[in-house]
């Protein structure tokens, strides 16, 4: 094979891809087959695990604590439009070079480079009964709304949201940032030639033009309300009050970790795994064929 | 440069085999022979140097409390036995048990611990396939002087096979603010005995404008507390065991009343504001201790107790009281004692007589006292001088456990999934998300779906 320049080229590629291929294969292969086995048994982590065929998954479709949790993961995708917006309408304006974008292109990011369990820890104090937000309210006369932000069931979830909000535009913005800086300034320069402004403006010519960074970024998003929202769970509400802020990868850790439940860990992480494929396949299929 | 390529991959390779290719060793089932080298009670020649390697969380800090006092103990330890070191290595508690599960998997006889700390109860028992027994260790004289044994052997039953050796006793008791009770209009000398007494005197220092109880609900926790502050007054030892066993359902009305007392304080406004996001430590015995309300339903060692209270408040403002009655029968003035820690020895370790030893020195009658007199927590050790006890408040604990008037906490013996269960559903009653029927079923079906997972 090597005595060929095209052989000695494939071994120099396979060499240098080993590597990486046996860090996948280590890293991220093997554990994930290891969950995937591990959800058929009966396992504590600790000792021989016995097979118990789908009875984890029997269980969970019966699991209401799931289905909360579930429905909750839900709630948090159906907000990813918001995310992009709020990100893609600050992109423009600094974009736009509206006064003082300079200063604003840092200060949004800097909520991105800040640890969710700062930010949650942050929130948690700002949100109390007597924190910061309700004081303001109080202050500017609105005192009948204040409330328990985090402790109340109504609104333990979109608080959530908005702080995930928080943390979550600044990379938003920079990731649109550098598409608009790729887009010709040609562009939009003759939409605002021929008068478009506003929702047009935004619609027919930023839109388009973004279309595959904000399929990029919403995909990134999907997934990430799907698997990287524990440290905000963990640091402000522990999932509650209740199941109010219960997300599936929270309920994962509780059953591995509080309950010695590794098994049915298994399980629902596989579950979750399915419903991030089938969540992101349904996203991509959607913008397809609005493209097409 | 074909050469060097073949050079770097292998150097790659035998760098990833090698750090993959450690045997792990297979998990031990309860009773099986471990893997230590040393027989137990094999003696350490004297030139050989050993090092017992100690987990828990009261390590984390050694500047003060239970740290302060077990960094004392490790060194006199090392001063009475020359050839062996204490390697304290202080873990959090929030993740505590996570840290350890990883260790226990990893089975590692030189880097994992050899004695680690556990809390009472379940939490022993689900560790128990990565102890070590006891029984060989345990002296009936060592036995008598300790209690506890109930919650760190099998079958719940002292007499069963030990895993562990309480070191402390923690408890349930109310505590009251007497300067409070005094400005709501209340005497201080006569605190609340009975439900509507304690509801009156709620509404009266909710009028001056002060919390009746400071609660903190955001981890579910002080509704558990409740219940198991509570649940003498209608709950008997033989239900209790009926309860666990899952011939007594948790839709019972013995159990339900106690949610519906639950549910009654949060509807009546017994609580601060914003107590369902108030974290129990130390929000809520901050939001005490400052005065802003009058009762805690508190602990009687290490942390939010009578010493840290009355530090703050002064030892004369305070003053202790076991749950309000609400139905008066012979334990109804009990209060629940357990949920304390305890020293455990790893299946792994490899000189367990040493680490016994260690832990019995621990435990020792001597250490009891300063345990008592130094770090204001109850000893395990029952060999203490209760005339030791100065402040009035620990010396009403103390009256109180010398008399009996105290219960296994209900917590202590119930499965992790059922305890999670009550304090979510807890949080529900008390968020308006559920009713006391609802919050029952659903305890009771965590009880089934626990016990049907335990039986497979």
């Amino acid at each position: 094979m090597t005595r060929t320049p095209g052989g000695r080229a494939l071994l120099t590629a396979c060499l240098f891809l080993a590597p990486a291929c046996l860090l996948l294969v280590v890293l991220r292969v093997v554990p994930a087959g290891s969950a995937l086995w591990h959800a058929f048994t009966d396992w504590d982590g600790v000792q021989p695990a016995r097979a118990v065929g789908l009875a984890n998954f029997a269980a969970l479709l019966r699991d209401p604590v799931f289905w909360t949790a579930v429905r909750n993961n839900l709630v948090l995708v159906l907000c990813v439009p918001l995310w992009i917006l709020v990100s893609l309408v600050l992109a423009i304006l600094i974009h736009q070079e509206v006064p003082g974008w300079r200063f604003f292109r840092a200060a949004f990011f800097l909520p991105s480079v800040l640890s969710p369990v700062i930010v949650g820890t942050l929130f948690t104090a700002v949100l109390r009964q007597d924190g910061p937000v309700n004081r303001m309210l109080e202050l500017v006369g609105l005192g009948r709304l204040t409330h328990d932000w985090l402790g109340n069931p109504t609104t333990a979830l979109p608080t959530l949201v908005l702080v995930i909000l928080w943390c979550v535009f600044g990379m938003g913005v920079i990731v649109f940032l550098a598409g608009l800086a790729a887009v010709p300034d040609e562009i939009f320069e003759a939409a605002r030639l021929d008068g478009a402004t506003g929702w047009v403006y935004l619609r027919h010519i930023i839109v388009p033009s973004l279309r595959r960074v904000i399929e990029f970024w919403g995909v990134n998003l999907v997934v990430w309300s799907f698997t990287s929202l524990f440290a905000f769970v963990y640091v402000m509400t522990g999932g509650g009050p209740g199941y109010a802020t219960m997300l599936v990868e929270y309920q994962l850790y509780l059953q591995a970790f509080e309950f010695n439940r590794m098994g049915y860990a298994c399980a629902l992480g596989s579950a979750l795994f399915l419903m991030v494929f089938g969540v992101v396949l349904l996203q991509v299929r959607l913008m397809a064929g609005e493209e097409e | 440069m074909q050469r060097h390529l073949w050079s770097i991959f292998f150097v790659v390779m035998l760098l990833l085999v090698g750090g993959c290719s450690r045997p792990r060793e297979a998990a031990v089932p309860p009773g099986a022979p471990t893997p230590s080298t040393a027989a137990p009670g094999a003696a350490v020649p004297a030139s050989e140097s050993i090092t017992l390697t100690v987990w828990d969380w009261h390590a984390a800090d050694p500047s003060k409390g239970v740290g302060l006092w077990l960094t004392n103990i490790d060194r006199e330890y090392e001063k009475a036995h020359p050839g062996v070191k204490i390697k304290h290595v202080g873990q959090s508690h929030t993740e505590y048990y996570e840290i350890l599960k990883a260790a226990f998997a990893a089975a590692s006889p030189d880097k994992g611990p050899d004695v680690v700390m556990l809390h009472q109860g379940n939490r022993i028992m689900d560790q128990r396939p990565s102890l070590r027994p006891l029984t060989e260790y345990v002296t009936p004289d060592f036995k008598r002087k300790i209690v506890g044994w109930d919650l760190t052997s099998d079958n719940f039953d002292p007499n069963g096979t030990p895993w562990a050796v309480s070191i402390a006793v923690q408890g349930l008791v109310w505590y009251y603010n007497k300067a409070v009770l005094q400005e709501a209009g209340l005497d201080p000398a006569k605190p609340p005995r009975t439900w509507s007494e304690f509801l009156d005197a709620c509404d009266k220092v909710k009028a001056v404008g002060k919390a009746g109880i400071a609660v903190g609900e955001k981890e579910g926790f002080w509704a558990d507390w409740f219940v198991n502050s509570a649940y003498f007054q209608t709950i008997t030892s033989s239900d209790k065991e009926r309860l666990l066993r899952g011939d007594m359902k948790f839709t019972d009305p013995k159990f339900t009343i106690i949610l519906e007392r639950l549910k009654e304080l949060g509807d009546r406004g017994c609580f601060q504001k914003g107590a369902m996001s108030t974290p129990l430590f130390p929000d809520a015995g901050e939001e005490f201790m400052r005065g802003k309300a009058a009762f805690f339903l508190g602990l009687i060692s290490d942390v939010a107790h009578w010493k840290e209270f009355g530090e703050m408040i002064g030892a004369e403002n305070l003053g202790v009281m076991t749950c309000p009655v609400f139905q008066p029968g012979p334990d109804a003035d009990k209060f629940p004692t357990g949920g304390a820690f305890a020293y455990a020895i790893t299946r792994t370790c490899q000189h367990p007589q040493e680490a016994f030893d260690y832990i019995a020195f621990v435990a020792s009658d001597e250490h009891a006292a300063t345990f008592l007199s130094e770090v204001g927590s109850f000893p395990a050790n029952q060999t203490y001088d209760r005339g030791l006890i100065k402040d009035p408040c620990a010396r009403q604990i103390a009256d109180w456990m010398a008399a009996g008037k105290t219960g296994p906490h209900l917590g202590d013996r119930l499965p992790t999934e059922v305890g999670e269960a009550i304090r979510r559903e807890c949080q529900r009653l008390l968020s308006g998300q559920t009713d006391v029927t609802g919050a029952a079923q659903a305890i009771q079906k965590a009880a089934d779906a626990a016990r049907a997972s335990r039986s497979r």
